[in-house]
């Protein structure tokens, strides 16, 4: 079996190389660990000083897990250079201002959206006491009305009864001012004026959360990408491709042995990855483990696939570089850290030829959605259709090497 | 035997073979010399299917080329080393072994590598190789499935004189089963072969036993044949 001895000498050299091994395994896992700290933790507490800033504010902002600091008079700028405070909210005249240093724009988002909820919260609130007032204003009327009518109705009685007919109208008209009191005062105010409900998961996810999921496709896709590429061209350009077309190996088998051959690596590092983004970074996933393994694996013969071709077209390992802005950058772009959906007319034509977009949107649909195998039939079904193009373009691309 | 009819190719507008035919005879050492750039090596990968030539047509054992089967019985060292480097020796020998589907025994291999005295260093990286390890080695791979036809693009660029002279006597003896092609610059291996082509100007100026060529030229060693025929070409051009 050629294709078997193509595989194990290509488990031998990579095994042989370190600096492969630790580039296919190690990398990935440094880089996500690191992003893992770089992102905030959503559950810790901002703190924000608050001069001149009523009390239900304050509850509402201290409800909101952010620790308040009640101050007068201070020169905001030193202050929040000095590290006391993230936000100083300020009112003057009805009007809020949130002061932010701006250096680091991770404590501005949940700064601007506590404060922000946190005065509308209180407005609304506001609010709703109001009408609540007035509702009582209104029932207190419409009381009056009624009493009125009462004693109208009471006197109509007494009336004659060609009068007591045209009266009728007005009647049945009072009756219905009564009912629609009683209706807008049935709407109850809650003590939430905003109630958000979340369809997937039951908190907002942060940006980390998104990019998680997202994160372990890229590095599947990234380093079996480059690998591969890489090993291809040693091969040309150190004359063995050539010396092994001179044997009667297909060109089939070749490219079959390469896909194996990497895919044995590539499966080891998707698991690595994932195991150690679920078990060791806690990431939290509503589908299942196996779905993400499934993507990730059709996303790495994908990854060899184009690696292989793309290495034809290159001279060096630097021009293979070259195609990292080109070929993978913009692809994350598209993965599903972005909205497709909300992009120019053209960009979302071209997003439907990138391996990422389908590969990390659908890991998003699984591992904060909880998708089934079933519903992620579609993008997987894609997935081995670019393996299929790829495969055949590279054993057709061998022709340059060899006629038959 | 392979038989070359009116073979052209050229790279773009560069022609490098132009109408070339002929044979190279069965059990024989055919040596393919000429000056840099030629075109021998070009027409040693038309040989292999490595290059589509543009027109005629290269039969081997009635076979058209290219064919896959046919590199079976083929074994092929190209001008530069075509070698893994972070495998050892006998791993490059015996990947290649395999490459060839039926089985090749450990014997053969361990007496191919004492062939080019490598029994030594098999167990050693290729990339610890010295210039001429590599270039032995290569030779080797090529020896490895015992082919019926060799095809060796300077194979002997690097290896010591001695080396030399014993890996000469070993193609001598495979002339009994095989079909020998090799290319050289070096003259006094020209002369050891049984039948030289001379490539000039895109095709074959001269063909024949090394005897044959020097008589016919009037000449004493090959390097002089190819200075007659500069001089053959300027007459005539001057003719012109
Ligand atoms: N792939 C290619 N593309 C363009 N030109 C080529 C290509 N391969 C070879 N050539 C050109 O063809 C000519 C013959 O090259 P070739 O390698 O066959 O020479 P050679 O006779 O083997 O020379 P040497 O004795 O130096 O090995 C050279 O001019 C070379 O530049
Ligand atoms: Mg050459």
């Amino acid at each position: 079996m050629r294709m078997l001895q193509l595989i194990k000498r290509i488990c031998k050299q990579v095994l042989r190389d370190k600096r492969t091994l630790a580039l296919l395994f190690l990398a990935p896992i440094f880089v996500i660990t690191l992003l893992n700290y770089i992102f905030p933790d959503p559950d810790d507490e901002v703190t924000i000083a608050a001069v001149n800033v009523s009390d239900d504010v304050i509850d509402i902002l201290e409800d909101n897990d952010m620790i308040v600091k009640q101050e007068n008079e201070i020169d905001i700028k030193p202050y929040l250079e000095d590290g006391n405070a993230s936000a100083v909210l300020e009112e003057k005249d009805g009007e809020w201002t949130l002061t932010i240093l701006n250096d680091n724009p991770m404590d501005e988002g949940p700064a601007i959206q506590g404060s922000s909820q946190a005065v509308m919260e209180s407005n609304l609130n506001d609010l709703s006491d109001n009408i609540d007032d007035m509702i009582n204003n209104m029932e207190d009327m419409s009381a009056g009305v009624k009493d009125m009518m009462e004693s109208i109705n009471e006197m109509m009685t007494q009336l004659p009864p060609e009068v007591a007919q045209n009266m009728d109208i007005n009647m049945d008209m009072d009756v219905d001012t009564d009912i629609d009191t009683d209706i807008d005062s049935e709407i109850d105010m809650d003590e939430d004026p905003i109630t958000v409900e979340y369809i997937y998961g039951d908190e907002s996810y942060t940006f980390f959360e998104i990019l998680n999921p997202i994160l372990v496709s890229f590095f599947v896709f990234f380093f079996v990408f480059l690998i591969a590429g890489m090993s291809m061209l040693k091969e040309r350009s150190s004359g063995t491709l050539e010396k092994l077309l001179s044997t009667p190996i297909r060109k089939s088998e070749i490219v079959f042995g390469y896909l194996f051959g990497y895919g044995i690596f590539a499966i080891l590092q998707t698991a690595v990855i994932i195991l150690y983004s679920v078990y060791i970074l806690d990431m939290e996933i509503a589908g299942s483990i196996t779905n993400m393994f499934i993507i990730n694996i059709l996303l790495s013969l994908v990854a060899l696939g184009l690696g292989l071709l793309l290495s034809t077209f290159v001279s060096s390992e630097f021009q293979m570089i070259q195609f990292i802005p080109l070929v993978i950058i913009p692809q994350i772009f598209f993965s599903g850290m972005l909205n497709v959906d909300t992009m120019e007319p053209w960009l979302q034509w071209i997003a439907p030829i990138m391996p990422l977009y389908y590969a990390g949107n659908t890991m998003i649909d699984v591992v904060l959605k909880g998708f089934t195998l079933g519903e992620i039939m579609v993008p997987l079904s894609i997935l081995v259709l670019f393996i299929v193009v790829f495969v055949t373009l590279n054993i057709l691309g061998m022709r340059r090497y060899r006629k038959v | 035997m392979i038989k070359l009819s009116n073979i052209s190719k050229s790279f773009g507008k560069q022609t490098i073979l132009q109408d070339i035919s002929v044979n190279i005879a069965a059990n024989q050492i055919t040596g393919l010399i000429g000056p840099s750039g030629t075109g021998k090596t070009t027409l040693i990968k038309c040989l292999m299917g490595m290059e589509k030539y543009d027109a005629g047509s290269i039969q081997i054992d009635n076979t058209t080329v290219p064919n896959r089967k046919l590199l079976n019985k083929t074994g092929y060292m190209a001008q530069s080393d075509s070698l893994y480097h972070d495998l050892t020796g006998l791993e490059n020998i015996q990947f290649f072994a395999h490459m060839y589907g039926r089985k090749i025994s450990n014997k053969t291999v361990q007496s191919t590598l004492n062939l080019v005295q490598l029994e030594q260093d098999k167990k050693k990286l290729v990339q610890h190789y010295s210039g001429g390890m590599k270039r032995r080695l290569s030779l080797a791979i090529a020896l490895i499935n015992q082919p019926k036809y060799l095809i060796l693009d300077e194979p002997t660029v690097g290896i010591d004189p001695v080396l030399k002279l014993s890996i000469w006597d070993q193609l001598h003896d495979l002339k009994k089963d095989s079909t020998l092609l090799i290319t050289t610059h070096i003259m006094d291996e020209a002369m050891k072969c049984d039948q030289l082509l001379l490539m000039k100007n895109k095709g074959i100026a001269a063909s024949g036993t090394p005897q044959e060529i020097l008589e016919n030229f009037g000449v004493s060693d090959i390097d002089q044949v190819f200075l007659k025929l500069e001089e053959q070409e300027y007459e005539n051009a001057a003719a012109n």
